[in-house]
C-alpha cells in the first residue's frame, strides 16, 4: 500500500493523456475495497483477478507496462516508474474521445471527432478559433489541439511502418486515415499513398514474405541447425528488404 | 498405487511448468478478465479493453 500515493500522482497526471494503471489482486473483493480503494484512497483502476500464472513474478508488488498494441515495454518495481519514461511512452499515442463539456458552437465538431470523422471535426472547429466569445475561443483551441494531436499520432504511426518497410501493416493504417480524414487534404494524401502502396511490387513482396514467414517460423525449431540456416538464408535472399527478412537475419545470428 | 501417484505428480508438474510464464519485455502481455473492478475507465471488463492506451499492469497484495 506504500506505493499508492506515487501511483495516484501518476494517474492524475497521465490518465487523460492515455497512461492507464490497472492494479490487480486476487484477494477477496471486500479486502480489496477496504484496504486499497477506501483505506489507501487509490484513485486509479483496481481490479480483482487471478493473474499469478500469466504474469509470474518473484516479488510483489511488480509491474508490467504494455504499449498500445499490448506488447510489454517495461517491467519492474512500480516505485521505479518515472515521469520521463511515461512521457516517452505516451508521446505518439493517439488521444482518446473528448469527454469534456464544451461550449455549444463546438458540439458539432466534438461529436464528429468522437465518431472518428476527423476531417469533418477539423473543418467544423476552424471558424470558432477566431470567435470573439473568449469561452468559445478557448474551447475551440482545445478541440483543435486534440484533433491536431490525433493527426500527428496517425502520421507518426504511418511513418514508423513506412521506415520499417512494413507495407502490409502500413496499408490498413493509410486506408483508415484516409477514411477518418475524408474531405481534407491530409485524407486525400493518405488515400493516394494507399493506392500507390497497394499497386507496388514492394507491397506484393511484403505480403508474400509475411505469408512465407508465418509458414517457416514455426518449423524452424524442428529442423536441424544446418537445414534451418539454409532455409533462413534462402528466405533472406528471396525477401530482401522486408521486415520478415530482418527477423530471419536475427534468427540466423542466434543460430550461429 | 504409489507409482501412479508419483506419475500424476510428475505429469502435474510438467503441466504446471508449461502454464507458468513470466512476461518479458518484447513479449505480448496476456489478456485477462476482471472479476470485479473499481475506478477503471468506462465499462472496461478485460485488459484488452485498454488497447490504444499504455497500461501499467501491477500485481499487489495486502499481505
Amino acid at each position: 500500500m506504500r506505493g499508492v500515493p506515487h501511483l495516484n500522482e501518476l494517474n492524475k497526471k497521465y490518465r487523460e493523456r492515455g497512461f492507464e494503471i490497472v492494479a490487480v489482486s486476487s484477494e477477496a473483493a471486500g479486502t480489496i475495497e477496504d484496504k486499497m480503494v477506501k483505506g489507501a484512497s487509490a484513485s486509479f483502476g483496481v481490479v480483482k483477478a487471478d493473474i499469478a500464472a500469466l504474469y509470474q513474478t518473484n516479488g510483489i508488488p511488480h509491474g508490467w507496462v504494455l504499449d498500445a498494441e499490448g506488447k510489454c515495454i517495461w517491467e519492474g518495481h512500480p516505485a521505479q516508474l518515472n515521469d520521463a519514461q511515461i512521457e516517452e511512452w505516451i508521446k505518439d499515442l493517439a488521444p482518446g474521445k473528448i469527454t469534456r463539456e464544451v461550449q455549444k458552437p463546438l458540439k458539432a465538431s466534438v461529436e464528429a471527432y468522437n465518431k472518428g470523422q476527423f476531417g469533418k471535426a477539423f473543418e467544423a472547429v476552424a471558424e470558432h478559433l477566431t470567435s470573439e466569445d473568449a469561452k468559445v475561443k478557448a474551447d475551440a483551441e482545445y478541440v483543435n489541439g486534440v484533433i491536431e494531436k490525433r493527426k500527428a499520432a496517425g502520421e507518426a504511426k504511418a511513418k514508423k511502418l513506412r521506415d520499417a518497410g512494413d507495407l502490409v501493416k502500413l496499408l490498413p493504417v493509410l486506408e483508415e486515415e484516409a477514411k477518418g480524414w475524408e474531405g481534407s487534404e491530409y485524407g486525400k494524401a493518405c488515400g493516394d499513398e494507399a493506392k500507390t502502396v497497394k499497386a507496388s511490387k514492394e507491397y506484393k513482396l511484403c505480403a508474400k514474405a509475411a505469408d512465407a514467414w508465418a509458414k517457416l517460423e514455426p518449423k524452424l525449431n524442428d529442423l536441424a541447425d544446418d537445414k534451418a540456416a539454409k532455409a533462413l538464408e534462402k528466405f533472406i535472399k528471396d525477401f530482401a528488404g522486408t521486415p520478415q527478412a530482418k527477423l530471419a537475419e536475427e534468427r540466423l545470428k542466434d543460430l550461429k | 498405487m504409489k507409482a501412479t501417484a508419483l506419475g500424476l505428480l510428475a505429469l502435474a508438474s510438467v503441466l504446471f511448468a508449461g502454464s507458468l510464464s513470466a512476461v518479458a519485455v518484447g513479449e505480448m502481455g496476456p489478456d485477462f478478465k476482471f472479476d470485479k473492478s473499481w475506478n477503471t475507465i468506462e465499462g472496461a471488463t478485460k485488459l484488452s479493453d485498454y488497447r490504444e492506451r499504455v497500461v501499467l499492469v501491477e500485481r499487489w497484495a495486502t499481505n
